[in-house]
């Protein structure tokens, strides 16, 4: 039985909280349905910048879409999920600072590091 | 055969953050951690190096705190509320001072490098099966874990991995990881956390 994108999509939404630094279920998998763990930001990582992204408070994960068991995703689509907020303090690197001010037109941290891993991946 | 006994260590630093509030989304309420440091490199001689990595069983640093202070562990988790459980643990295990025996299934990750000039060599290293990797006579006789305020470890793995500074990606060579080798999904952030001081 296929599952729908949207649905298919919410799950890896959701996974990206449980893979790399910090996760929230440690389940270990790199098998999610229909989609192979590809790669993280653990790439991003130089020994100059070494831990950047996790000081940013920045994760994202890549999956490859293999079997075409989702509905609309075709074989080998790459879904990139990033994680959201989950350091809203206004102390130190939180996601205001890092991510939010995004909005205001700045480059922030996230949005530079989301950008490099879209490349890389 | 093994000249005598090794012993390594390696001092991390693990910064704890703490989020609670009215104005906190509930996804975002918890208490968080963050390690600096680097992995242990015990020199066997003859070029032979064994790291024990920020990461491993059961869910890396955090989860060897929780299985060698288990005892301490249980007894804060079981009080009451328990969404703040995590960071009154955290707030206990600081005070700990005695040097407790990592379990066995709490293990750090173990490599080696048959080459240590190629990161593509890495190799994982079973601890209960040091011969396998060094040859006969090595074994490992344990290791232990304990709170310390003393200063971070810095420069020891940067000093035997010559490559380090270069590397980008997987051990693999490539952004993909690899299925079949998980040794070769590596990244330097395994070895060293927080970046350079």
């Amino acid at each position: 039985m296929n599952i729908s994108k949207e649905l298919f999509l919410a799950i890896l939404s959701l996974d990206a909280y449980n893979q790399g630094y910090g996760k929230g279920l440690n389940h270990g998998k790199t098998q999610i349905g229909g989609a192979t763990k590809i790669s993280d930001s653990a790439i991003l990582d130089t020994p100059g910048n070494v831990g950047t992204a996790e000081a940013a408070s920045f994760y994202a994960v890549a999956y490859d879409v293999t079997n075409g068991s989702v509905t609309d995703l075709a074989n080998n689509t790459v879904v990139i999920s990033y994680r959201g907020t989950d350091q809203p303090s206004v102390l130190g690197n939180s996601d205001i600072w890092t991510g939010w001010i995004t909005a205001t037109g700045s480059l922030s941290p996230q949005a530079k590091l989301a950008a490099e891993f879209y490349q890389a991946a | 055969m093994p000249s005598g006994a090794v012993t390594a260590s390696s001092v991390v630093r693990v910064d704890v953050s703490d989020t609670d509030g009215l104005f906190v989304p509930p996804q975002a309420k918890g208490a968080s951690s963050r390690m600096t440091g680097e992995a242990v490199v015990a020199d066997l001689g003859q070029g032979r190096y064994l790291f024990a990595l920020l990461k491993g069983s059961p869910d890396g640093g955090s989860g060897q705190a929780r299985e060698a202070y288990r005892d301490v562990y249980d007894k804060v988790m079981r009080k009451p509320p328990a969404d703040r459980a995590f960071a009154r643990w955290m707030r206990t295990v600081i005070h700990q001072t005695e040097e407790r025996v990592l379990p066995a299934h709490a293990l750090p990750m173990l490599v080696s490098f048959d080459d240590v000039s190629d990161p593509k060599s890495v190799r994982l290293v079973d601890p209960a099966d040091l011969a396998a990797s060094f040859g006969a006579g090595f074994a490992l006789q344990g290791m232990t874990l304990e709170i310390t305020r003393d200063p971070v470890t810095t420069g020891v793995v940067e000093g035997v991995l010559g490559w380090f500074d270069t590397h980008a990606g997987y051990f693999n060579g490539t952004n993909r990881l690899n299925q079949s080798r998980l040794e070769l999904n590596l990244t330097i952030s395994d070895f060293l956390k927080g970046g350079r001081k």
